[in-house]
């Protein structure tokens, strides 16, 4: 019964590593140690390590980034109108989509039973800025300024065609829910680098209601010990919620509930070996530390104007992205190794041109502000900064093409995502995709190429952080994946 | 079928030092004979000499001759060794008949001296042409001492001067591969009549291979026929190079097998390969510092760090860490600020100074008192003193930090005087200087003196104007159909 006895070793290694002055929850400041450096060589798999340290004492390569704040942008950004000019559509503006260049991929129900596929050249300007004359549309003036430090991927494919589905791969590796977030693997495999922080928080904000929704999932933790899901901030008063004490308990009440909680579960964890008992203690723990941390650290009254000027009005109202981004930085600051930001509202099957320019005003701002202060506090160097949706927009107009007006449906062939920070090329365009936007002619990069390389740059090889699960190994990648070296600096 | 050509021709090396043993004792006597008194009986042993001597070249050349036609021999040295054998043969011959006539005549004696003298040069030069066919170019220089090696321009690092401009821009094969070749194969499979068929000094003839099928199989050095030969023990039948030859250095060796792994390509940068860190020294020694791509792991030996110091560390409120699996390198940490035990917690961190590679003591209490400390981390490659008390004397004390590259001073009270010490830095690249005291004139002088390092200042981003050619045409909204 190899299971059970895997269990075993594990009560023994936990009450080892909390009898040996490493108690979780004494003080903040011991609770941070790695118990895997002092049983260096015991690196037991599975289970294991839903006690004690990270996966990983120390990560398979050299890393080149600690941390990554992801802006995942929900929707899917239309790349026509952001970051891949296409003169060509301009001058073909109203003809058919050639079946040459569509073959015949699928089309979602939205725009399936169109009698004609116009093409619908885009409304906005693109010039060329920077050192790097990349091509920028005139929506982000921000993101122009800082080209120069960006690493823009056109060729960004997939195969997901809607959005639960695709934002669920690019999330996890599947289209069907059920599996481990990104941020979840990182903190499995490597820990956190605070123990008064999760290693995963979410922040959420929108710029248009009734746009599409996002399920609690996509940073979940999925068949992984629990304590790896990703902790959701939110703006307002009360941060995480049921997060502090309810009137009349106070932190020592707390403490003394929490030691004899640990007690009661103690003995039921020697009874039944349940791996989530360690899990849910953990939690409790983290909470506990959380109580004085999560204040500090979205208290945003110690920021000057200069910040606030930086980051865009928005910034002093909680809950929007701009604050969000402003959090995120203090949250890096801290050493919290996956943010994950999420901001919806991109879907624009109609409407665009008005609705792309309230999506770009409420991002753009801050996205750039974002950059440049990771930079300038030397953050940058070891922070990865990733900009993305989870498809790319259509060339043709979904619905009627009118003289200022026209929408797009989801395209999956081609989409572009930025990235920004240490370990990636600065100034740099990879792929590109054919004159009219809808293929890939050069250097595609799949989802789970890009996962692969956002593992590698942190030190992780895709292939080798494993979890065992309904009797396989799991990764992030599932079975695909290869690091794009271009990519990298 | 015997080849019996071959088989005698294999003697060659064997009996070629027979008329050189004898025709250099033939001028040792008649050096002994010039003295006045007690030299001319030496030269009673003059023509018996000679004449083994003529004898011995005579077999040994013709044993040459057969070893260079029983295939796989070309080239100019070859050719030229040959020529020259022959010449030391012949004028073996003359020198013994000379000395024949001598001996009848009684005089002569200039004429021998002269035949023996010319001999013995071509001899000479022969005979290092025959061992360079063996042995290689550069044999004799490689380990030779460094005024020695400027003198005879050998010396392993000869065609690394050649290259001048980015290391990451140079094509691999003709700065890196191509010399290897050159040194160590080509004397065998080279032009003229290259051994097995194989012709290493043309990417053609590396593609195409040899008798028995290509050699490189690209992108698998593991299945290349080129590297498996590389790698075969010592005593093996089909080690390369052959047995009695001088083995490839392991520097030597591992390019040529990180070239056929990413590709074998003729044409592509440096810049585009992935570079493993074993490589990387030897590369740099080759073609000058690579640039920061990738994290730097500075090229030295170092055993894994006492586990008991990093507990002790742990205990002190430190938080270290291997870089990577299997690294003996460290990331380190300061937590939390402890004002003023943060400078002695840098303190305790002396016993593994060599050990750490990034150091983070970001808003810690630390003053310049801990930087004498970090001055003995000699391989630290970042460093963040971002928002301490450092001051530009702290600067100063980190001069022996040769493998510094980033160097993280935002919110610190540095001024321009401290930033003179950067400039003498030699590997440091990035300097963050926001929120400090340094005016812009200070930063501009430390641009002059540091052209390739990059300041930042956290000023706003700056963007060149878009260029008229670079603006999309003004069109107005899309027609309809």
């Amino acid at each position: 019964m190899d299971g059970l006895d895997d269990l075993k070793f594990n009560g023994t290694r936990r009450h080892f590593l909390s009898a040996a002055s490493l108690g979780i929850g004494s003080t903040a400041l011991a609770a941070l140690l790695d118990p895997s450096i002092l049983s260096a060589a015991a690196q037991t798999p599975g289970p294991a390590a839903a006690t004690g340290g990270p996966l990983l004492a120390s990560p398979h390569l050299v890393p080149r980034v600690k941390r990554v704040i992801y802006l995942f942008q929900s929707g899917g950004p239309s790349q026509l109108e952001l970051f891949d000019y296409k003169p060509r559509l301009r001058t073909m503006n109203g003809q058919e989509l050639p079946e040459s260049i569509r073959k015949g991929q699928r089309l979602t129900g939205m725009t399936a039973h169109q009698k004609s596929f116009p093409m619908a050249g885009s409304q906005f300007d693109f010039a060329r800025h920077g050192k790097s004359g990349t091509w920028v549309s005139d929506l982000l003036p921000h993101t122009a300024r800082i080209v120069d430090k960006l690493c823009i991927v056109r060729s960004m494919h997939t195969e997901a065609i809607n959005h639960d589905p695709a934002v669920t791969f690019v999330q996890t590796g599947s289209q069907q829910a059920g599996r481990p977030s990104i941020g979840a693997w990182l903190s499995y495999g490597l820990g956190s680098e605070n123990a008064n922080l999760p290693g995963f928080i979410v922040l959420l904000s929108r710029a248009r209601e009734g746009d599409q929704p996002l399920y609690s999932w996509l940073w979940g933790s999925g068949f992984l010990p629990s304590q790896h899901q990703g902790v959701q901030f939110r703006g307002g008063k009360d941060p995480v919620l049921f997060l502090n004490d309810p009137k009349g308990i106070d932190r020592a009440s707390r403490r003394r509930m929490l030691d004899a909680l640990r007690t009661l579960e103690e003995q039921q964890h020697a009874r039944t070996m349940d791996p989530e008992i360690d899990a849910r203690v953990a939690q409790y723990e983290m909470a506990y530390r959380m109580q004085t941390a999560v204040p500090d650290a979205m208290d945003l009254s110690a920021e000057s104007d200069a910040v606030f000027d930086l980051y865009g009005a928005d910034a002093r109202k909680p809950g929007t992205y701009a604050a969000n981004c402003l959090l995120a930085r203090r949250l890096a600051e801290r050493n919290v190794r996956f943010i994950q930001l999420y901001h919806q509202g991109w879907d624009q099957h109609g409407d665009l041109p008005k609705d792309i320019r309230t999506m770009t005003q409420s991002v753009d701002q801050a996205s750039a502000a974002l950059v440049v202060d990771l930079e300038r506090r030397g953050l940058l160097e070891d922070t990865l900064v990733i900009w993305g949706g989870e498809f790319g927009r259509t060339n043709y107009s979904q619905g009627k093409l009118e003289k200022d007006n026209y929408g797009r449906d989801h395209h999956p062939r081609c989409f572009s995502i930025w990235m920004a920070g240490g370990g990636v090329k600065r100034g740099y365009t990879h792929g590109e995709t054919d004159e009219l936007g809808y293929n890939v002619v050069r250097d595609p990069v799949h989802v789970h190429d890009f996962q692969a390389t956002l593992l590698h740059l942190l030190g992780v090889d895709h292939e080798r952080l494993l979890f065992k699960h309904q009797g396989r190994r799991y990764r992030l990648t599932d079975v695909h994946g290869q690091v794009v070296k271009d990519l990298l600096a | 079928m015997i080849d019996f050509g071959a088989f005698v021709g294999r003697f060659h090396p064997l009996l070629v030092h027979f008329p050189i043993a004898f025709l250099l004792l033939a001028g040792a006597l008649e050096l002994l004979a010039l003295r006045p008194r007690t030299g001319p009986p030496w030269l009673a042993a003059r023509f018996p000499l000679l004449v083994v001597a003529a004898l011995t070249a005579g077999v040994a050349a013709t044993a040459g001759y057969l070893l260079g036609s029983s295939g796989g021999y070309g080239g100019a040295t070859f050719d030229l060794h040959l020529r020259l054998g022959i010449v030391v043969a012949i004028g073996a011959l003359i020198t013994a008949l000379a000395a024949w006539r001598r001996q009848r005549t009684g005089s002569g004696d200039r004429v021998v001296r002269a035949a023996l003298v010319l001999t013995l040069i071509v001899l000479a030069i022969a005979g290092h042409l025959g061992a360079t066919l063996t042995h290689g170019e550069g044999y004799l220089t490689e380990f030779a001492p460094a005024p020695l090696q400027t003198l005879f321009g050998g010396g392993p690092d000869r065609t690394a001067a050649a290259f001048t401009g980015a290391p990451e821009r140079a094509a691999v094969y003709p700065t890196l591969i191509q010399p290897v070749l050159q040194r160590h194969c080509v004397s065998c499979h080279g032009p003229g009549a290259p051994r097995g068929g194989l012709s290493l000094d043309t990417p053609d003839g590396i593609v195409k291979g040899g008798d028995h099928g290509p050699v490189v199989t690209p992108g698998r050095a593991q299945s290349s026929e080129l590297v498996r030969r590389l790698w075969l023990p010592a005593h093996h039948a089909d080690v390369m190079p052959p047995r009695g030859q001088r083995p490839l250095p392991p520097a030597d060796a591992g390019l040529l097998r990180w070239w056929i792994d990413g590709g074998a390509s003729f044409e592509q940068p440096l810049g585009e390969l992935e570079l493993p860190p074993e490589l990387r020294p030897v590369v740099e020694a080759r073609l000058g510092p690579l640039s920061i791509g990738g994290p730097t792991i500075p090229a030295v030996a170092l055993a894994a760090p006492d586990p008991a110091r990093l507990t002790a560390a742990a205990a002190a409120g430190i938080d270290l860490r291997p870089i990577a699996d299997g690294s003996p390198f460290l990331q380190v940490r300061l937590m939390g600020r402890e004002p003023p035990a943060d400078d002695g917690r840098v303190a305790s961190l002396a016993p593994l100074a060599a050990h750490v590679l990034w150091l983070t003591l970001a808003d810690t209490a630390i003053t310049d008192a801990a930087f004498p400390v970090i001055a003995r981390m000699t391989n630290v490659t970042r460093l963040d003193v971002s928002r301490t008390s450092a001051t530009d004397g702290g600067l100063q004390a980190l001069a022996p930090l040769a493998q510094l590259e980033v160097l993280n001073l935002y919110g610190t009270k540095v001024t321009d005087a401290g930033l003179a010490s950067l400039a003498a830095l030699p590997r440091l690249r990035r300097v963050y200087l926001w929120q400090t005291a340094v005016t812009p004139a200070g930063v501009e002088r430390l641009r002059a003196a540091a052209p390739k390092l990059e300041v930042v200042l956290g000023d706003d981003a700056q963007e060149d104007a878009p260029t008229a050619a670079g603006r999309a045409p003004i069109a107005g909204p899309p027609a309809p159909r």
